[in-house]
């Protein structure tokens, strides 16, 4: 469905990470099922999908935690080694922090398993808690925090090292307004630094939000892989459409073959494209037909397409 | 593998594990309690001089005067001495042979001066004759004991006095003559105190079953930890398993070492303080160290192997009552280990993975160490049984412990020695 390759790799510059053909069985399942991704540097990547889509999966091969079964995985390169995994850094979805340590050095120990000076380290993460609007922490121990403190402490110790290459895995999960609002922050300018990030979550409001590009998976398969910068009209199902003074369009529109339902919405109209007819052919008919004060595509949201594409809603984890 | 990141691990380790109340009491304040209690606290609670009167009803006549010698406060003290068990000071009140017992008993029950009333029949030097002896409630099992041999010797004396023979004659005609043991080795003659060369390969075999099943224990706690507060993927993205694997043994390796050093320490104070510190030779300690290592490494690795595949203890403990029945053999056998170091049971034992470092042990501190290429050959079985361990421990390791919810069996972790299935 989706082509391994794609314009935004092609820029002559080499993946962060680079998948191709790659499957993970665990016994009889599939978890991974020959998956082609890439992930440039200075763009935002999500990898999306409902529970058991095989996202976890797919990050555990990209850190070398587990072994692909078959396919090519490179990661900043060429094959994962000693000097290419410190220069990943790694939220994982279960958040997890030594209780009884204090911050500066728990936040020290995680520098120094990635090679990293830990003053400098330190100083990196004090900025980024900053951002995430925790400051003052670092004499205190973990355990002394609530679970939001700790997860923004781990979200530094992930930054902490200047990585090339940021995977986080569930990212929102318990961060409350702010602090979402705070690691977007953070994500956009590790984006503009040129780093590779790549997000797993099953929110796809948020995916769509924060990310260059997302990856749907499904069932271990990639199902959709979308460049959310330059927007595919061909995907449109949906034309919003406000016509010049108080005319009704839909007795003009009505026998328009591929227009499913014209409906009436707050400002305008809302018209329904019937699957499979190319939305510029609708709209030139549209336009030829009615005078217009303002139309757009409208593209279908990731949880639209991942319910057109897999036939169910996402699931809450 | 990277040591920098190996030293990481082990550090964190070492101080997670020996910064803590718990390690501070029971690896660093008990010994020094032992130490204090084995050197200093004898002299410390040495009792005091059990002082009273002891009346003596003496019906025969005969056992009397013998007994008041040898009850006088001036001869006991001598006898028994400071620092001995029992040091009476005692005043004895001869009663005549028409004496009110039943009064006697009354006056023993209601003046709390009063020790104890001796009362002799009037064929009390007569073979197999009893006699009573009432003690006041203050008197302990050890006085009593005392009391009692000394009346016992009095009846003893006066038969003899009435068989015409000379009790001091007599008394040292029937003492036996003392051994002067020495043990004629390859190299000489030296002498061995019997009692320590039972013990003491008993307590260097406990000083490193202690040592490595205690950071052992740390290792699988710490393990159980990082697996349930999720932190272990946080450290498999950082490390490699194998680096965890050998960063985590090498930390408790060194939390290891300072608890036998602290047991080991208090050993030494007890040999010099009790005169026996030439059971003690640089090669013999070095041998200690290295069969620790050993033992460390493969109990480490079978700890490291169990904490991986499981998220709460009670998991491990019922994994590791298998090897807890193998690593009990030592103990158990440490009487006929240390009785025949050469016999077949112990030469077996000694190269037998798991407990063969401390099989050796036993061996080698023992009365009869076993020759330089027995020492060399249980040596060399240790070290590979150690880097067998090590290596089974990793298979395990780097898939289980990237598992959660219910642990595997035995043999499904045994299944995934011998293949690579991360």
């Amino acid at each position: 469905m989706c082509a391994p390759s794609d314009p935004l790799t092609l820029r002559g510059v080499e993946p962060a990470v680079l998948l191709d053909d790659v499957t993970k069985t665990f016994g009889a399942k599939r978890a991974v099922d020959r998956l082609s991704l890439h992930v440039p540097r200075g763009l935002v990547v999500g990898v999306i999908g409902p529970n058991g889509a095989g996202k976890t999966t797919t990050i555990r091969l990209i850190l070398g935690i587990l072994r692909a079964d078959s396919g090519r995985l490179d990661v900043l390169g060429g094959p994962l080694d000693e000097r290419s995994r410190a220069r990943i850094g790694y939220l994982p979805e279960e958040r997890g922090v030594y209780r009884r340590m204090k911050v500066a050095a728990f936040l020290a120990f995680m520098a120094r398993l990635r090679d990293a000076e830990p003053r400098a380290a330190l100083a990196r993460a004090a900025a980024t808690l900053e951002k995430l609007g925790l400051t003052d922490v670092f004499g205190a121990r973990l355990e002394e925090l609530s679970k939001g403190m700790q997860q923004k402490v781990q979200l530094a110790a992930t930054l902490a090292h200047d990585p090339e290459l940021v995977i986080l895995d569930e990212p929102w999960s318990g961060l409350d307004p702010v602090a979402s609002r705070g690691l977007s922050d953070v994500v956009a300018e590790l984006r503009g630094r040129g780093r590779a990030v790549l997000v797993s979550t099953h929110l796809m409001p948020q995916a769509e939000t924060l990310c260059d590009r997302v990856v749907m998976l499904h069932g271990g398969r990639k199902v959709l892989d979308r460049d959310l910068r330059a927007p595919d009209l061909t995907e449109a199902r949906l034309i919003c459409l406000e016509p010049a003074g108080e005319l009704d369009p839909r007795p003009l529109l009505a026998d328009i073959v591929g227009i499913a339902e014209i409906a009436a919405a707050q400002r305008g109209f809302l018209v329904r494209l019937v699957d499979g007819v190319g939305a510029q052919t609708v709209l030139q008919a549209i336009v030829a037909r009615v005078p217009i004060r303002r139309v757009e595509l409208v593209r279908p949201s990731l949880e639209e397409t991942f319910v057109q594409l897999v036939g169910a809603p996402v699931e809450a984890p | 593998m990277t040591p920098r990141r190996i030293f990481a691990i082990a550090e964190r380790e070492l101080v997670a594990t020996v910064f803590t109340k718990g390690f501070l009491v029971g690896a660093i304040l008990m010994p020094l309690l032992l130490l204090v209690g084995s050197v200093l606290l004898p002299a410390l609670v040495a009792p005091g001089p059990v002082v009273g009167i002891v009346s003596v009803l003496d019906r025969s006549g005969r056992v009397a005067a013998p007994l008041a010698t040898r009850l006088r406060t001036e001869e006991v003290a001598a006898s028994t001495g400071p620092g001995a068990s029992v040091v009476f000071a005692l005043e004895v009140e001869l009663l005549s042979a028409e004496a009110d017992e039943p009064r006697e008993l009354q006056r023993l029950r209601e003046d709390p001066r009063r020790l104890a009333l001796v009362v002799l029949p009037a064929e009390a030097t007569l073979a197999d004759r009893p006699y009573e002896l009432w003690i006041a409630p203050r008197v302990d099992a050890l006085a009593e004991a005392e009391l009692a041999r000394r009346v016992g010797d009095a009846v003893v004396d006066a038969r003899l006095v009435a068989e015409g023979l000379d009790v001091a004659r007599t008394r040292a005609l029937l003492t036996r003559p003392e051994a002067h043991t020495r043990t004629l080795t390859a190299s000489g003659e030296e002498q061995r105190n019997a009692m320590l060369s039972l013990l003491l390969p008993g307590g260097f075999m406990l000083l490193v079953w202690l040592g490595s099943f205690t950071a052992g224990q740390f290792l699988l706690t710490s393990l159980v930890e990082e697996k349930s507060s999720r932190v272990m993927e946080v450290l498999l993205s950082a490390a490699s398993p194998t680096e965890l694997l050998v960063g985590k043994i090498l930390g408790q390796t060194v939390v290891g070492l300072v608890v036998v050093s602290a047991y080991f320490a208090v050993g030494v104070s007890a040999l010099v303080h009790f005169g026996a510190a030439s059971s003690l030779s640089l090669g013999g300690v070095a041998l200690l160290l290295t069969l620790f290592l050993c033992a460390m490494v493969t109990i480490g690795s079978l700890m490291a192997a169990v904490g991986s595949v499981v998220e709460d203890l009670r998991s491990a403990q019922s994994l590791l009552a298998p090897l807890m029945f193998v690593v009990t053999v030592p103990v158990l056998l440490w009487m006929p280990i240390s009785r025949d170091p050469s016999g077949t049971l112990a030469v077996v034992l000694s190269h037998m993975p798991i407990v063969g470092p401390f099989v050796t042990v036993l061996r080698f501190t023992g009365h009869e160490p076993p020759s330089a290429l027995g020492v060399a050959t249980a040596l060399l079985a240790a070290v590979v049984s150690a880097g067998l361990a090590l290596v089974a421990a990793g298979r395990v390791f780097e898939v289980g412990v990237l598992l959660y919810g219910k642990p595997p069996s035995l043999r499904v972790m045994l299944g995934w020695i011998g293949r690579r299935t991360r």
